[in-house]
C-alpha cells in the first residue's frame, strides 16, 4: 500500500492494482478470464472536488468501445466517465448510483465501476502504470493546485456549477 | 494598439503587437468599490466600472458583461445573487415540464435584465473610443443546463430527442442575444459555453456544434467578429471548436497554449489565453509577469490575443494585473517583431 498525503488528505493507494492517470482510474486485469475491472481512485475523487452522484449510461450486456461514455457524475463540474477498454459489459456496480459516498470509504474494495470482457488487455496494459508512478504524477498535479480552501477558477463557472451541484444535492 | 489590431488578431492574422483583453466581468465592480450584485443591476455602475477597467488595464477590448444567467433569468429562471460572483440559476423550468407546456418565449431587449445591459452597452459604445466591446451570449448547452437542470446530462445520451428540442430552442435564444449585442454596437460577439468543455467529443459534435451554427451565421452576416469561449480542460474538443466556423476561440489555462496555437494556425483562426486565474492573477503564487510572458511566448504574434483563461475573480489585486501590463510592454520591446508563424 502506498501511503502519502495528497492535497491535505491522507491517501492509501493499493498496490495490487494498476492505474490509468488520465482518467484517475484503478485497473485490474484478469488474463485468465480476459476481463478488465476498473474504478475511481480516491485521489481522482479529491481532484474532482468529490463525486456527488453517479448514473450509468449503459447497461450490462452492452458492447462498448474504448473511450465510450459509460456513466455521468456530478462533481464540482460534470464528468462523463469513459470505458477504459472495448468489449462487453459483464457487470456494472449499480450500488454506486445509490451510495457514491462509499468511494470515500472503500474505493478499491467496493467501488469498482465496471467489469468488461475484452480482447484489448494488452492495449490496456500498455496504458496503465504502477502505484509509485501514479503517485509521482499526483505530486506534480498537487504542486500546481491552489492551496486548500481557496476559491479557485472563474466566478462565472463557479456560478454555473454551483447551481448544478445544489440541484443534485437537493 | 486598440480595436483594429484586436479585430485583426481575432481574424487570425499577424499583428505587430499582441492585443490584450481582460475578461474582467465582476472584477470591474470590485475596481470601483461595488459588490457584484449591485454592480450588475445598475446601468450607470456597469458603464462606470467597464470604462474604468478598460482604461486602468489599457485594454484593447473588454466584455460588456460576463454573466451566463442573463438569458436564463429572462426566460423565467430564478437566480441567486452573490456579492462576489455572477448570479447562479436556482430553478429550472424544464425540470418537470416539457418545452411546450412551459411556453417559454425567445427573449428580446425588453426581457428580464436585458434593458440594464442595453442601456449600459449603449453608453459604453458612445464613450469607449478605440476599444472593442465584446458581447457574450450564453452558449446553447449551458443554457439548456439552466433550463432543464442536471437531467440534461443523461438526456444527452439516453433521451436525445428531448435534448435536441431544448437545444433547438436554446440556439434561437443564443441568436436573439447576438442580435441584441449587435443592436448595442458590440464589435465582437462570443458564444460562452463552459459546459461544452465537459462533454465527450461525440456529444460536442452532436449537441454543441449544430446549435451554435445559427448564431455564428447571424454574427458573420452582420459583419461582426465571432468567438467561442469555454472553460476547463477543453483539449479533447478543441479541434471540434476549430471546425465550428467561428473566427476565434478562447483557451482556459488547463489547455496547452502551444497546442491551441498550432490548431489556430492550422485553421486560420484567432485565439486567446491563457493567464492563470487563481495561482497567478488572484494569488500571485506564480508571478503574473512570468505567467504573461509564458503565454505571450507560446501564443506568438499570429492571431493571438493575451487574455485570462476565463472570467477574472472578483477581487483580483490590481497590482497583479499591473505586472501583466509590464510583461506586455517588456515583450513588445524585446521580442517584437516575433516572426509570423506559418504551418
Amino acid at each position: 500500500m502506498q501511503v502519502f498525503e495528497f492535497m491535505g488528505n491522507n491517501i492509501e493507494l493499493a498496490e495490487d492494482v494498476q492505474y490509468y492517470p488520465p482518467l484517475d482510474y484503478w485497473v485490474k486485469l484478469d488474463r485468465e478470464q480476459q476481463t478488465v475491472t476498473f474504478g475511481l481512485t480516491p485521489t481522482g475523487n479529491i481532484k474532482e472536488g468529490g463525486y456527488r452522484s453517479l448514473e450509468f449510461l449503459v447497461e450490462e450486456g452492452d458492447e462498448v468501445s474504448q473511450g465510450d461514455m459509460i456513466a455521468v457524475s456530478i462533481t464540482t463540474k460534470v464528468k462523463y466517465l469513459e470505458s477504459i477498454a472495448g468489449g462487453k459489459i459483464l457487470s456494472l456496480n449499480q450500488g454506486l448510483e445509490e451510495e457514491i459516498i462509499k468511494l470515500e470509504e472503500k474505493p478499491f474494495a467496493e467501488c469498482w465501476l465496471a467489469i468488461i470482457a475484452t480482447n484489448e488487455l494488452e492495449g490496456v496494459n500498455r496504458m496503465v502504470t504502477g502505484a509509485e508512478e501514479y503517485k509521482n504524477k499526483l505530486n506534480d498535479f498537487a504542486q500546481c493546485a491552489p492551496p486548500p480552501g481557496v476559491k479557485a477558477g472563474s466566478p462565472t463557472c463557479r456560478s454555473v456549477y454551483a447551481a448544478i451541484k445544489q440541484q443534485k444535492e437537493s | 494598439m486598440g480595436k483594429d489590431i484586436l479585430l485583426k488578431a481575432y481574424a487570425g492574422h499577424y499583428t505587430e503587437a499582441v492585443p490584450w483583453v481582460p475578461y474582467a466581468g465582476v472584477h470591474c465592480g470590485y475596481l470601483i468599490g461595488e459588490k457584484a450584485d449591485v454592480f450588475m443591476q445598475d446601468p450607470e455602475l456597469l458603464t462606470k466600472g467597464i470604462l474604468y477597467t478598460a482604461k486602468r488595464y489599457q485594454a484593447d477590448g473588454i466584455p460588456l458583461l460576463f454573466d451566463l444567467s442573463l438569458e436564463a433569468a429572462s426566460l423565467g429562471c430564478e437566480i441567486k445573487w452573490h456579492p462576489d460572483n455572477p448570479p447562479a440559476v436556482v430553478s429550472h423550468p424544464l425540470e418537470q415540464q416539457s418545452l411546450q407546456n412551459a411556453a417559454l418565449r425567445i427573449p428580446d431587449a425588453n426581457s428580464g435584465r436585458w434593458p440594464v445591459v442595453v442601456e449600459a452597452g449603449k453608453k459604453i459604445v458612445a464613450e469607449k473610443g478605440d476599444l472593442a466591446l465584446l458581447g457574450l451570449c450564453c452558449g446553447p448547452l449551458t443554457l439548456a443546463t439552466h433550463l432543464r437542470g442536471v437531467s440534461l446530462f443523461t438526456d444527452l445520451v439516453k433521451n436525445k430527442p428531448l435534448a435536441r428540442g431544448i437545444l433547438e430552442f436554446c440556439s434561437e435564444v443564443c441568436t436573439a442575444s447576438a442580435a441584441i449585442y449587435r443592436q448595442i454596437g458590440c464589435e465582437v460577439i462570443a458564444i460562452v459555453d463552459p459546459v461544452a468543455s465537459q462533454v465527450h467529443p461525440q456529444t460536442f459534435r452532436e449537441f454543441v456544434t449544430p446549435y451554435c451554427r445559427q448564431a455564428i451565421e447571424f454574427i458573420h452576416s452582420a459583419g461582426l467578429t465571432s468567438s467561442f469561449l469555454t472553460c476547463g480542460d477543453a483539449t479533447k474538443v478543441l479541434q471540434d471548436i476549430c471546425k465550428m466556423g467561428v473566427h476565434s476561440f478562447s483557451c482556459d489555462e488547463q489547455v496547452n497554449l502551444t497546442y491551441a496555437r498550432d490548431l489556430a494556425l492550422n485553421y486560420g483562426l484567432g485565439f486567446s489565453g491563457s493567464l492563470k486565474l487563481t495561482m497567478s492573477l488572484m494569488l500571485g503564487i506564480i508571478d503574473p509577469w512570468e505567467d504573461a510572458l509564458v503565454s505571450l511566448s507560446a501564443g506568438g504574434s499570429t492571431g493571438f490575443i493575451l487574455a485570462p483563461g476565463c472570467n477574472m475573480p472578483y477581487n483580483v489585486p490590481p497590482e497583479n494585473v499591473d505586472k501583466v501590463l509590464k510583461a506586455i510592454k517588456w515583450y513588445k520591446k524585446y521580442y517584437n517583431p516575433y516572426p509570423p508563424l506559418r504551418v
